[in-house]
């Protein structure tokens, strides 16, 4: 469904499995609206099918997954696959203060498109997810 | 857009509608999965206002509704994106897309709020208006309008003091309020589920009746088309002498270069065309 004007990003922001530590995924949440995105909040306890269900659902540009517990090596591989079989074309984004310097390369590898530690400048956080979301829309334009 | 108007059956729409924080997502979020399991084809569209300093949004409402994957429930989220006339429009365009993609029932849940909600409301062919218990004021359970604007009232949260006396005071007010006495009033506790079929059932029979009403209006506007039929044929031909013309025109129009265009030509130039006002309907 191509009801959104181009303008505004639209973003889930979610966590996955049993991550308890809701604080940091509001604030990047309210940081995204402030910023003029539309942000779909999902809050804790999403399965890997449940956010591409979400994504396609919303036709979501970025989903962001913020993580503060060691999950995220369990479960992003398999949102990764998820995504892929659903063809479903939203940038992944992880954010969250646990994921270690080799884990990043791995995930790089895997097709996440950007990973964010817990020192990120929030104009940093912006920026990158503005060009991912134009860049989605722009190839959406091209067909 | 305006290829999908003329392929897909517009969907049944309802509108569920109230102040923010009185149950609506999850009351929303119950019905689909009620209306799923009763074998429908359900989409909710789910409207939150935006910022107006940023023209961002948090669209919380998927949230309140962790049910859906379970019974293939589409949801998707909107922004009202502060434009009123505009939003009507563009959800009107997703209620549409969503009939298309064989959805045929849409759940719409409005920000409750002002002029965006009459305007979406208008979309809908049934509008429930969720009230809650301990909103201060008794009387202001429920706002100046909404009254006749709900097809079905609901207290929802009716596991709360306080439920009662809403019910009694909604009662009061639907008594004195002209053209809304029979209104269903229903009470839920979204949480729990509790009242959901029952408001699923008010609501298709809602939504038959209204179909019904149609199936009746097509019926009569058929009958007043023949009506009008015979009775310009009949001010043609007989008494506006249509008849005699015609016999005329035969006898003089010479029979080897007879075209019937030309002698309904020269029909018409000699007897014009009547019009309603002329008819004489009993
Ligand atoms: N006690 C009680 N709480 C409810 C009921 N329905 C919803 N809630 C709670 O009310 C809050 C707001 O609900 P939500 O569905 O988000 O309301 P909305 O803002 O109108 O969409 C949530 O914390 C719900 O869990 C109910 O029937 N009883
Ligand atoms: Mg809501």
């Amino acid at each position: 469904m191509n009801s959104s004007t181009p303008g505004a990003v639209r973003v889930l922001v979610g966590m996955l499995g049993l991550d308890q530590h809701e604080v940091g995924s509001l604030a990047v949440a309210g940081m995204l609206r402030d910023a003029g995105m539309e942000v779909i909040y999902l809050g804790r306890f999403n399965t890997p099918a449940a956010i591409v269900r979400a994504a396609i659902d919303e036709d979501a540009d970025v989903i962001g997954i913020s993580t503060h517990s060691w999950e995220y090596i369990e479960y992003l591989p398999e949102l990764m696959n998820a995504l892929s079989k659903a063809h479903c074309d939203a940038a992944v984004v992880l954010g969250g203060s646990v994921i270690t310097a080799s884990d990043r390369d791995q995930l790089l590898e895997m097709g996440v498109a950007a990973i964010f530690g817990a020192g990120s400048a929030s104009q940093d956080i912006v920026a990158a997810l503005r060009t991912l979301g134009a860049t989605r829309r722009a190839g959406l334009a091209r067909g | 857009m305006e290829s999908l108007y003329s392929r897909s059956m517009p969907p049944d729409v309802i509108g569920i509608t109230g102040s923010p924080g009185t149950g609506k997502s999850t009351l929303t979020g119950r019905l689909a999965s009620e209306f799923s399991e009763r074998g429908l084809s359900v989409a909710i569209l789910a409207v939150d206002p935006s910022s107006p300093y940023s023209g961002g949004a948090l669209l919380g409402d998927r949230l309140r509704m962790p049910d859906l994957d379970r019974h293939d429930v589409l949801l998707r989220s909107m922004a009202t994106r502060g434009a009123s006339g505009g939003l009507a429009r563009s959800a009107a365009d997703v209620i549409r897309i969503l009939g298309a993609a064989g959805r045929t029932l849409v759940l719409v849940e409005t920000v409750g709020i002002g002029q965006v909600d009459v305007d979406v409301a208008r979309l809908a062919d049934m509008t429930v208006v969720i009230c809650i218990p301990g909103q201060g004021d008794r009387v202001q359970a429920i706002k100046a309008g909404l009254l006749e604007s709900a097809s079905i009232l609901v207290v929802n949260k009716a596991d709360r003091d306080g439920a009662d006396g809403v019910i009694a005071d909604l009662q009061t007010m639907l008594r004195v309020t002209a053209g809304v006495a029979a209104r269903p009033l229903l009470r839920t506790v979204a949480t729990l589920g509790t009242g959901v079929p029952e408001l699923a059932d008010a609501l298709l029979a809602g939504l038959e009746a209204r179909r019904a009403q149609c199936e009746t209006r097509k019926t009569l506007a058929g009958e007043v088309r023949d009506l009008v039929d015979e009775d310009l044929l009949q001010s043609f031909w007989t008494t506006g002498g249509g008849e005699q013309v015609l016999a005329s025109l035969l006898t003089r129009a010479e029979l080897s270069t007879m075209n019937p265009y030309g002698i309904y030509r020269a029909l018409l130039a000699a007897r014009p065309l009547p019009t309603l006002s002329q008819c004489s309907a009993e």
